[in-house]
């Protein structure tokens, strides 16, 4: 038996908040730390 | 407001620590780089300037390439191998990627299950490795900017003392290249050997990365449940 209510059962826009946003820091940070030796900084 | 807070604590937690982290990192270290300039006799460098070098990349990338490692590794380990007692591995006998109806995939998925569980085919296989796929690429990138990096701040220390440079392939052999990345690798596969081995026995109540306080200790994760 699960611990929450049925609206609280599908997917929310906080978890998608949360998803997107840790993965945009990722890539921007692996964009950059790509990007500036390239660059030869 | 307050709800979803209380849902994403964990989220929010460590996004703040991080950016703590790096802020600080990134202080740290152009104050060292000033002193260590200061040495040579060399003008300061701006902050700007430090935090968008080479010199800064390479420091942070040798970690999270090491990082990323970890958890690839340790998410691919677990598919195979087990530790009897571990709240961090499955149990004895359950080795392996489950069977359709374990997983809840193709015509075993449930209404609410994701669409990609649903589907047959390379959706699927993508979908159900996509953890493993996306942690495995952020590994080589990060470890790819580290080489990157760190050929562009081995050169310039080789500048200084008026060494020739190096390309990125030979500085891929330099013990600098295998220095830094071994310094990080061991420390994680000492923690997380160290977790695995450390839960048998040891207990935090009310943590999802324990097994029950009364819990025995030989039984594994999904027993303890």
């Amino acid at each position: 038996m699960a611990d929450f209510t049925p609206e609280e059962a599908g997917p929310q826009l906080g978890e998608r908040v949360v998803f997107w946003a840790w993965m945009s820091i990722v890539a921007a940070g692996l964009i950059a730390m790509l990007a500036i030796p390239l660059m030869g900084r | 407001m307050f709800r979803s807070a209380r849902n994403n604590g964990l989220s929010i937690l460590f996004l703040t620590l991080f950016v703590l982290a790096l802020v600080s990192q990134s202080i740290a270290g152009y104050l060292e780089n000033n002193e260590r300039l200061a040495q040579h006799s060399q003008p300061p460098e701006g902050f700007m300037e430090f935090v968008t070098s080479s010199e800064f990349v390479v420091d942070v990338a040798e970690n999270w390439q090491s990082e990323f490692l970890q958890f690839f590794l340790f998410i691919a380990a677990t598919i195979w191998l087990v530790q009897r007692g571990s709240p961090e591995s499955k149990k004895p006998g359950d080795e392996g990627p489950g069977t359709d109806e374990e997983q809840k995939t193709g015509e075993h998925a449930d209404p609410d299950s994701p669409e990609w569980a649903k589907r047959r085919g390379l959706p699927q296989v993508l979908f159900s490795n996509s953890l493993l796929l996306v942690m495995g690429t952020i590994f080589v990138l990060s470890w790819l900017a580290q080489s990157l990096a760190g050929v562009v701040v081995y050169n310039s220390e080789n500048a200084e003392h008026a060494q020739a440079a190096v390309g990125w392939l030979e500085y891929l052999a330099t013990p600098d290249f295998w220095n830094r990345t071994l310094q990080n690798w061991q420390s994680e596969f000492l923690a997380v050997g160290a977790m695995i081995a450390f839960s048998i026995f040891l207990r935090q109540r009310g943590s999802s990365e324990s097994k029950p306080v009364g819990a025995p200790h030989y039984e594994s994760a999904e027993e303890a449940q």
